[in-house]
């Protein structure tokens, strides 16, 4: 049991080493130089100086050294400093990781709450008219754009109704942008709580309790529910990394001050250090969800629990 | 006791209606991406040739944006864009992701074991961030987005084909193939391909309609497609800036997207459930 | 006590639409398979019935009607009544009441059955308190008491345990368990003792006895074991393609079978037994004798370990054998003796953990899997299960030509003329070449995979239980089949199978397998005759058994009654 969880922890820790080495990388595949970049947004820095920064910066040194140097300065919480704005990444970043993970947990919520007993609802329902409504619900739902959904919601719920204010980073406005993700997520968890339910339902051990002469609601609460709550955890896992990907282009429809919406003025501005010092964040959030799901993954299945 | 043996090579039970309206949809599309050029009423590109932020109407079908552009010949010359953009990532995608996963399902543990970490850890990230990490650094643009987002995808197509593979892998028929086989590599093109190819054909007609998502999402971001082509994201960039004098510039590019990716994923979801019953939602 | 049968069927027929159904339910017109078709038969109280049939002719389909536990997409016709009561028009209520509490069904398959996320308490005790209305404490006590009937020794303990933690044994025993602590009156059995050693499958169908005579059960016990059937069966109902061929007294019918099918089952079984038998009356006869050709194959101490999280299991140890050319090595044992681990290592598809492989005089050196050595190609195999050892998207002809490739045949008229030759040398019509697997027949599958195995022109063929999963009509063809092609091209074959006489018909020399061991090696003729290890007595006495109970229908056992 405890070296399941080690085993977890050491895992999780080289895959935010992993992450580190690759930021440290990609930035080299940029086009042209960091201080070419620094010098279109300061005016103060003189191209004659432009040397001496670079024997600064490092960036004469051999690749693997600079990148070292930067997974060494990570690590210790020193992600660089911003070309444009001259303030440390890592107190840029971590200032926005709250808004971020706010927003995610909100979406989150709204997409499972819709989500599950929609596919549920199918599920138990499979092959009639309630499945097929739903299904069909589902299907178009996922097809549309998440920013436009965005867009149309504010749209309708800011600009004509005047029910939210349209843009901005107090709780008041998370609920737009929230019921963005909700709506733009909850498709995928109904449709993967309906195929886990149709799962368990299908199993022989379902089968075996029927047999048993247990009467259908007792089936499902005891012998379908256990194992299909497990899954769930599963499921939410996954529904919580793809939205974190899609929560990036939201936070820049609603002006989100959210690491999403640092990382693009960035990314436009080919501002590098705090590029990376997002993807260095963004990703270790994800991986620190992401282990804490698993753990306690292992601990509800019974399975996992022994060795 | 039925074993693979039993089944007919083919899809199975009647065609699904989802599928038939899906290709419809499809083709209708591809048709229109094709022959843009021809059909397009006016140079997509072309300022003034209609009043500024005019309503749809007789002359122009879905109206105009902010600088008197057609906008029905835009959205129709953008079906090409982001449909290319969809495939070519795909394709792309697919052919480094696909390699990957066979190889891992067919070389020794040692390699397997390596290709499969290195999968595993970029498939624990959402594909929108790998793509985004690239086009941070290679700096925007149509082929860099393109490339991007068939990056992001690989991982993805790694596994699945892995999974597949390996599942083929332990099968009597390829034990029994490998038996009498001189290389991996015809073992794996003569008796393998030809069980994943079906499940391979659904994960690329899906994945065509997540890379048309990620191509208008980038593009609408400023770091995909550059203006003044017309991408639908980069579209939709006039059309939230004009949301409250011109919503249709925001409608139709919107629902052109929905358009394209409800047919790609109808498509794709009729062929798995016609060669799967186990998954077919009526019994 | 009510007089009329406890379960009955009377012309029961069961379809499904097509997209769902199996091969091997028979395709109407109307586009639907017919799973069983007019089935009548009763189980009366205090008799077992056996319902017999080869796999895929209905006998699960009829167990799960009579608890009305079919998918909806089947079309049901016909009547089911329970101490005749029809329970086709039963509301949910009644029905569950009946379930479980008056007709419990053992399910074939246990580690499926069995929920992975519930205590085996759990899954016992929850039937009695739902129906017996028992309290908790009081249904651990009839559970507990219920595993000891099945033989499992530390119930305390196992009530504690989840399913994974068991064997496939004492999985399939839970099982039993728990049906029968709830006493049902009828119980439904399908294929109950597949997973059990002989010992424990006796003492099960002796706890049936027990039922059938004390609670007045009527028991319905699915097999295709006629074992099963002469041991604890009164009467039988035969079932082929869905349909009732024969029904009545199992002496009866054992003794004069009137249906053509169920006098070639009953006659196949004679034919393997014979050949024991002459073995064993004609000592004095002898078989060609060896010539002395270098030795084909030789295994040198070999030995298998699995090693999985602080568990070891060593599945093979010291094996030793020697194949000599145009020699058929038979390899005898039961279930989870290693002969399948051994089976693959011969053929490359496993490395072993200890000994060394020779193949004709050659070292043969294991690598990466694919990366397979020249050498391995010498041996080739025949798999069990013919529905799952040829590839569904290919032709037979392609599937043929590829091994005749490898063997360095590069023009591909030359690959198709020795396709056609080695098809009508296993005895198939050379027109049917171009079709795919799903079109020919479970025993005409085997012979394209023994065809398949000549295609690489090996000098070993191994055969790994090659006709356990067929009809017994089929598998004499083809246990005749191989030996005829063994004698024609002095191909040396390893033949495995859990079956002394299937054995005995084609080997020269066999070797006795317990636990991973060779426990006894020696000239067929003379271990059938002289045997020396006790564990080769038991088997064969068991061979010896099971024959003079078929041929003359009687049933020994006493506890069965006259």
């Amino acid at each position: 049991m405890i070296a399941l969880i080690a085993r977890r922890l050491i895992a999780a820790f080289f895959t935010v080493l992993a992450v580190l080495l690759l930021a440290g990388v990609l930035v080299h595949a940029a086009p042209g130089d960091p201080v070419t970049a620094m010098m279109e947004h300061s005016a103060s820095v003189m191209p004659e100086a432009a040397d001496d920064i670079r024997e600064q910066l490092g960036l004469d040194r051999p690749i693997w050294q600079q990148v070292g140097s930067y997974v060494v300065k990570a690590l210790k919480g020193d992600l660089g400093m911003s070309f444009r704005t001259n303030e440390p990444v890592a107190r840029l970043v971590l200032e926005r990781l709250p808004n971020t993970l706010l927003l995610a947990l909100a979406g989150l919520g709204l997409a499972v709450m819709i989500g599950v007993p929609v596919g549920f609802a199918a599920a138990v329902n499979r092959g009639n008219a309630i499945d097929t409504l739903l299904t069909t619900v589902t299907v178009l739902a996922i097809s549309v754009p998440g920013f436009w959904l965005g867009l149309i919601v504010m749209q309708v719920f800011a600009v004509k109704l005047r029910w939210f204010p349209v843009a901005g980073t107090d709780l008041r406005n998370l609920a737009l942008p929230a019921l963005t993700l909700g709506l733009a997520y909850f498709p995928l968890v109904a449709r993967m709580t309906r195929s886990s339910l149709l799962d368990v339902l299908a199993e022989d051990f379902v089968r075996t309790a029927r047999a048993r002469g247990l009467s259908e609601g007792r089936v499902l609460a005891v012998h379908v529910l256990r194992p299909a709550l497990v899954n769930m955890l599963t499921i939410v896992g996954m529904v919580f990394v793809y939205m974190m990907g899609g929560q990036v282009i939201i936070e820049n429809v609603f002006a989100w001050n959210g690491l999403g919406r640092l990382a693009v003025q960035a990314m436009l501005q080919r501002d590098y250090p705090v590029i990376q010092g997002f993807i260095v964040i963004f990703a270790t959030s994800i991986v620190v969800v992401s282990t804490c799901l698993e753990l306690i993954y292992g601990l509800l299945d019974p399975r996992m629990r022994r060795q | 006791m039925t074993g693979a043996s039993d089944r007919k090579p083919s899809v199975t039970g009647r065609i699904d209606w989802r599928f038939a309206l899906g290709l419809g949809i499809a083709v209708l599309l591809a048709a229109a991406a094709l022959l843009a050029s021809w059909i397009a009423p006016f140079d997509p590109n072309r300022m003034g040739v209609g009043p500024r932020l005019a309503a749809p109407g007789a002359r122009f079908l879905f109206g105009t944006d902010e600088f008197g552009r057609d906008l029905f010949s835009r959205v129709l010359v953008g079906a090409r864009l982001s449909l290319g953009i969809g495939v070519g990532a795909v394709g792309g995608g697919l052919l480094v992701g696909g390699l990957i996963g066979l190889t891992a399902a067919f070389s020794g543990r040692i390699v397997e074991v390596a290709l499969l970490r290195v999968v595993d850890f970029l498939y624990s990230f959402p594909e929108t961030l790998i793509a985004l990490s690239l086009v941070a650094f290679l700096g925007p643009g149509t082929a860099n987005a393109a490339t991007a987002i068939a990056v992001g995808m690989a991982p993805v197509f790694a596994r699945t084909v892995y999974g597949l593979a390996a599942v083929e892998r332990g099968k009597p028929y390829v034990e029994a193939a490998s038996l009498a086989t001189t290389s991996p590599i015809r073992l794996v093109r003569v008796h393998v391909l030809p069980n994943i190819v079906q499940s391979i054909a659904v994960l690329a007609m899906l994945g065509v309609s997540s890379a048309v998502l990620s191509a208008a999402g980038l593009s609408f971001l400023g770091l995909g497609v550059q203006p003044p082509a017309s991408e639908w994201g980069l579209i939709l960039v006039s059309g939230a800036n004009h949301m409250h004098r011109a919503p249709w510039i925001l409608f139709f590019p919107g629902l052109a997207i929905c358009l394209t990716v409800l047919s790609l994923n109808l498509i794709g979801d009729g062929l798995r459930d016609m060669s799967d019953p186990r998954h077919a939602r009526t019994s | 006590m009510t007089l009329g049968p406890a379960l009955s069927l009377a012309g029961l027929t069961v379809s499904y639409a097509t997209a769902t159904a199996t091969a091997t339910a028979t395709a109407t017109a109307t586009g639907r398979a017919v799973a069983v078709e007019g089935v009548t038969l009763d189980v009366l109280r205090g008799e077992v019935l056996a319902l017999v049939g080869e796999s895929g002719s209905g006998k699960s389909t009829i167990a799960l009607a009579a608890l009305q536990l079919l998918p909806p997409s089947a079309t049901i016709s016909g009547r089911i009544s329970v101490d005749g009561v029809d329970t086709a028009g039963l509301p949910r209520k009644a029905l569950n009441r009946l379930r479980g509490a008056r007709i419990g069904m053992i399910f074939q398959g246990s580690m499926s059955s069995l929920n992975p996320v519930l205590t085996i308490a759990r899954q016992m005790t929850e039937g009695l308190v739902a129906h017996r209305g028992a309290t908790r404490e009081a249904a651990r006590i009839k559970a507990l008491a219920a595993l000891a009937d099945v033989g499992i020794a530390d119930a305390e303990r196992v009530m504690t345990q989840y399913p994974h933690q068991l064997s496939g044994g004492m999985q399939q025993r839970v099982m039993i368990a728990a049906v029968l602590a709830l006493e049902p009156d009828v119980v439904i059995a399908d294929e109950p003792t597949t997973a059990l050693d002989v010992a424990m499958r006796d003492r099960v169908l002796d706890l049936f006895g027990a039922m059938k005579q004390r609670n007045r059960c009527a028991i319905l016990l699915i097999t295709h074991d006629l074992d099963v059937v002469t041991r604890a069966a009164d009467r039988v109902a035969v079932i082929q393609a869905g349909r009732i061929v024969e029904y009545g007294e199992v002496r009866s019918i054992f003794s004069k079978p009137r249906h053509g099918y169920s006098r070639r089952l009953l006659a196949a079984r004679l034919a393997l037994d014979t050949a024991t038998r002459s073995l064993q009356a004609d000592p004095a006869g002898d078989r060609a004798a060896q010539e002395d050709h270098a030795p084909q194959l030789v295994l040198s101490d070999i030995g298998r370990r699995f090693s999985a999280w602080r568990r070891q299991i060593d599945a093979l140890t010291e094996i030793s054998l020697v194949l000599r050319r145009g020699e058929t090595l038979g390899i005898v044992g039961e279930s989870g003796a290693g002969k399948t681990t051994l089976a693959r290592i011969v053929v490359g598809l496993d490395c072993p953990t200890a000994g060394r492989i020779f193949i004709s005089g050659e070292e043969a050196r294991y690598r990466l899997f694919l990366s397979r050595r020249r050498q391995f190609r010498q041996c080739q195999m025949i798999f069990q299960d013919p529905n799952s050892s040829l590839n569904p998207r290919l032709t037979v002809a392609r599937q043929l030509g590829e091994p005749l490739f490898a063997s360095g045949v590069r023009d591909w008229g030359e690959i198709r003329v020795r396709a056609v030759e080695l098809f009508q040398q296993v005895g198939l019509d050379a027109a049917d070449i171009d079709r795919y697997p799903h079109e020919f027949s479970g025993g005409q599958r085997q012979r394209i995979a023994i065809a398949r195995a000549l295609a690489a022109n090996p000098q070993v063929i191994v055969a790994d239980e090659p006709v356990s999963s067929l009809e017994t009509v089929i598998q004499v063809q083809i246990l005749d089949l191989l030996k005829d092609i063994g004698r024609r091209s002095h191909i040396s074959y390893v033949f495995i199978s859990h079956n002394l006489a299937a054995v005995t018909r084609i080997s020269d020399t066999i070797a006795v397998m317990q636990q991973g061991r060779i426990v006894e090696l020696a000239p067929a003729r003379q271990l059938i005759t002289h045997p020396s290890h006790p564990y080769t007595r038991a088997l064969l006495d068991a061979t010896q058994r099971r024959h003079e109970r078929t041929a003359t229908g009687l049933v020994a056992d006493k506890t069965l009654g006259p």
